[in-house]
């Protein structure tokens, strides 16, 4: 009992923090766009031959 | 969407390595790209081609998945110049701190992410750039960079350079609605989903150890309580809300079951842990209100995809006119310009108002806004409505309206009033909520009045415990789990659902009408027929008439050029209005109309406004036949209609002679030529009282009658305006997809049929069990996920229906 006292109390405060950090993700925008990041990596080794 | 590799075979040359549109014979254009000479369509597709090849962004062609926009080849002038003008830049450039401006720009031609990459790589290869942003599903690019507003107008140019079609935009407040709909949404999802899995883990121990330590199981308990209060009232919110204003307005819909039960299980969950016996069912109400949410959203992304007339309108009407003063030409935006203010149209450009021409004369191209497939002759003193397209000549127009007031604005407020009053056939949900509402409310009645009778202390345990059990999950799952799978598998064969309800109402569809212009044909005019008169054979004279068109810019006469020319012309006439003069190996030759061609010669024959003559001083050599011909699948895909006991109609704005030769050609019976788009609206309106139709167009004059249809697709290939007021867009053009589509969305609705069914079947056999009291809340759990699985995975068999062809 007092293990879980203390553990639940705990994951609560992660829980708080996943959700704010969730809600802070979403309202930055890294949500908006899904596709085109997948593609960003690309190209990037040619950038550093040119350069 | 599967992967389509480029094709670097020489056995398929015939098509466009850039634009994969097929390449006209004769043309003879190479780009050199990865040490290899790719075959071109056009010089325009060759620029954009090399301009990326030199870059270093060949991979774009590996990693696109879509083919490029055909770039629009345009001689005249720098547009983007007018966007270089302070004045001008400032309404549509924000000006940030630290010297930084950004804009937003929408982008006719991303059509996946490989475009995203390009646009980006490029962009970013100016050193002032300092950051870009593209998002393929708004179709919009975000540029911010260091130094002047006016640079703005080297942005747009970037961007028409590599073959898409920059449009500035003032406004995003639909767009930005989208986008906090959107993000509110994702937020109620996620706390949903933590909700559920933290709950979980609480609650699971209570599950193993039904010996459980009463002080600890009301300590887990409450902790639930404590989780599951802000995802009842955060993430379940939107359903709580709708429920509500649905009994407000003394109706029924999905969410009134849903907000009973949350609101039941949850009661019935805080008074059990306050008075520390009994069941709570804190976990059951967080996935519920997950994977409603789930469904939900993804419902709303089907919904987003159609950007709305506002960006259909920023496609169509230019942002900037030539205004002619005594001072000069000057270039201002639309907004400056005032009633009997007098623009320049020049050729090339689309009229930006409705006005009446006051010096010049031109053809112009209205077959967006009329159906008319050729272009009309406008002289002093005629009409142009915004929208059209001035082909041949510059044009002097004195405004008439502007804004709310033009022929254009006017087609959309009709769209929008017939819009609200289309026929649909009632959503299956919603029936089914009705019905199932009834059904759960007596047969709670029955189970109270019989345990009243045998013992009345057990009654409300024994009534709460049947509707926690009734809980509507799979129900409610049903429509929005066979809309995200069909939306799928649609949009694989090419047909993009943007408003979800469209596959249901496929489903009923018993008609289908076409507008001619452009959906049953390709809206390219071509040699239609070929009548000799003389001593020449049809290729000969259709070589000379290729020669002697050579010279003018007139859309005809790229119909007749697509044949390759060997024949030299001297001493070229051109006639406006009329046709061209030209000696082709020692002989004077004619071709226009009829009056001129005989004025040759000197003889007179039957006329016959709609074609063009060939002659020489010897007399009239050939008639060509001109029209846009049917696209090469139309009769295949109208047979398969029929098949399918679809009826059929043609609605046309064009000729009724042009009109009955591409219906006798599909094998269309019931067509109807020189309808205005209030015509359309009412010959639909009368066909719909008897039956659900499904309309097909293109054109800005098609958005009303689209607006109006039980259910409306819009070519992919066609305007924005028909695109946004259109449920479906065919994004490949092939007529032959309506078929399927109708196919799909027949398995679509029966798929949903069976889900309901088992959804009923699930809850209805729960509930005696319920009612006798040996239902425990895992038990419960468990067969709400089970059944909600099932329905998922049902709803996946749309996914895997043959692909007929």
């Amino acid at each position: 009992m007092n293990m879980i006292g203390l553990l639940i109390p705990l994951s609560l405060i992660l829980v708080v923090i996943a959700v704010w950090a969730f809600v802070w993700a979403v309202n930055s925008g890294q949500f908006d766009d899904l596709d085109t990041p997948a593609w960003d990596m690309l190209g990037d080794d040619e950038d550093k031959q040119q350069h | 969407m599967p992967e389509q590799r480029e094709s670097h075979d020489e056995d398929a040359p015939a098509y466009c390595f850039h634009c994969r549109e097929p390449i006209p014979p004769g043309t003879r254009i190479h780009a050199r790209i990865r040490q290899r000479d790719e075959a071109m369509c056009c010089e325009g597709c060759r620029a954009v081609a090399e301009l990326i090849a030199a870059a270093g962004l060949q991979d774009y062609y590996q990693y696109r998945n879509q083919p490029a926009l055909k770039p629009e080849q345009k001689d005249q002038q720098d547009e983007w110049q007018v966007y270089a003008q302070s004045q001008i830049a400032a309404q549509y450039v924000r000006s940030d701190s630290a010297a930084l401006c950004s804009a937003t720009i929408l982008v006719d031609g991303i059509r996946c992410a490989a475009c995203a990459w390009l646009i980006d790589r490029m962009l970013r290869r100016d050193d002032q750039i300092r950051n870009v942003n593209v998002n393929v599903a708004t179709a919009r690019v975000n540029v911010t960079w260091q130094g002047e507003q006016s640079y703005f107008g080297s942005v747009l140019r970037s961007l028409s350079k590599l073959g898409y079609r920059p449009h500035a935009i003032d406004s995003e407040s639909i767009q930005q609605q989208a986008d906090n709909e959107r993000r509110s949404m994702l937020k109620r999802l996620g706390v949903a989903g933590v909700g559920m899995m933290q709950v979980m883990m609480y609650v699971l121990p209570m599950y193993v150890h039904s010996d459980m330590d009463s002080s600890v199981r009301h300590y887990l308990q409450l902790v639930g309580l404590l989780l599951t209060t802000p995802v009842l009232l955060y993430a379940g919110w939107p359903f709580l809300e709708s429920a509500a204003h649905a009994l407000r307005l003394r109706a029924i819909n999905m969410d009134v079951p849903v907000a009973l039960a949350l609101l039941l299980a949850y009661g019935v969950s805080v008074i059990n842990t306050l008075l520390r016996h009994g069941e709570t069912y804190f976990d059951s109400i967080c996935m519920f209100i997950f994977l409603l949410t789930l469904a939900r959203f993804v419902v709303m992304t089907v919904r987003h995809r159609s950007h709305g007339v506002a960006d259909a309108l920023v496609r169509i009407q230019p942002r900037v006119a030539h205004r002619v003063r005594q001072q000069g030409v000057a270039d201002v935006s639309i907004n400056q310009l005032e009633i009997n203010d007098v623009v320049l149209v020049r050729a090339g450009e689309t009229v930006p108002v409705d006005g009446i021409i006051i010096a010049g004369c031109s053809r112009l191209d209205e077959s967006l806004l009329t159906g008319e497939s050729l272009p009309v002759e406008r002289n002093e003193s005629q009409k142009v409505i915004a929208g059209s397209i001035n082909v041949s000549a510059p044009l002097q127009v004195r405004v008439t309206g502007i804004g709310q007031h033009t022929v254009l604005s006017g087609m959309l407020a009709l769209l929008e009033q017939v819009q609200s009053s289309r026929p649909r056939a009632i959503s299956l949900a919603d029936h089914i909520s009705r019905r199932f509402l009834m059904a759960l409310l007596l047969i709670t009645a029955a189970v109270a009045a019989t345990w009243w009778l045998i013992d009345a202390s057990r009654v409300l345990d024994i009534v709460l415990a049947v509707l926690v059990v009734t809980c509507p999950c799979a129900l409610s799952l049903a429509t929005p789990a066979v809309i995200a799978s069909t939306t799928t598998a649609l949009a694989r064969r090419g047909l993009l659902i943007t408003h979800a309800d469209a596959i249901e109402q496929l489903a009923h569809v018993e008609m289908m009408a076409f507008d001619k212009t452009g959906t049953l044909t390709t809206g390219k005019i071509d040699i239609a027929d070929i009548k000799t008169a003389g001593t020449l054979n049809a290729q000969q004279c259709r070589d000379i008439a290729a020669a002697l068109e050579q010279a003018v810019d007139h859309p005809v006469a790229r119909a007749l050029s697509m044949s390759s020319i060997h024949l030299v012309t001297s001493n070229v006439q051109i006639t406006a209005g009329a046709g061209v003069e030209g000696v082709i190996n020692g002989m004077t030759y004619r071709l226009g109309t009829a009056a001129y061609v005989h004025a040759l010669n000197g003889r007179r024959t039957g006329e016959d406004g709609a074609s063009i003559w060939l002659g020489d001083t010897n007399g009239v050599l050939a008639c060509f036949t001109l029209s846009d011909t049917p696209r090469q699948d139309a009769s295949t895909a109208i047979e398969q209609l029929k098949a399918l006991n679809i009826k059929l109609l043609l609605l046309s704005g064009d000729a009724l002679s042009a009109v009955q030769s591409v219906a006798h050609a599909c094998g269309i019976a019931d067509y109807r030529a020189r309808q205005s788009p209030t015509d359309k609206v009412q010959t639909l309106q009368h066909y719909q009282q008897h039956s659900m139709i499904a309309m097909v167009g293109d054109g800005i004059n098609d958005a009303p009658v689209l607006g109006a249809a039980s259910v409306s697709i819009a070519m992919g290939a066609g305007t924005a305006v028909a695109q946004a007021s259109a449920d479906a867009v065919l994004m490949n053009n092939s007529l032959q997809t309506l078929p399927q589509a109708i196919k799909i969305s027949r398995k679509a609705h029966q798929i949903m049929k069976q889900n309901f069914w088992w959804a009923a079947i699930y809850n209805l056999g729960a509930v005696p069990l319920a009612a006798m009291g040996y239902i425990s809340p895992w038990m419960a759990a468990a067969g709400m996920s089970a059944s909600s699985v099932l329905v998922v995975l049902n709803a996946a068999r749309v996914l895997r229906s043959e692909p007929t062809s």
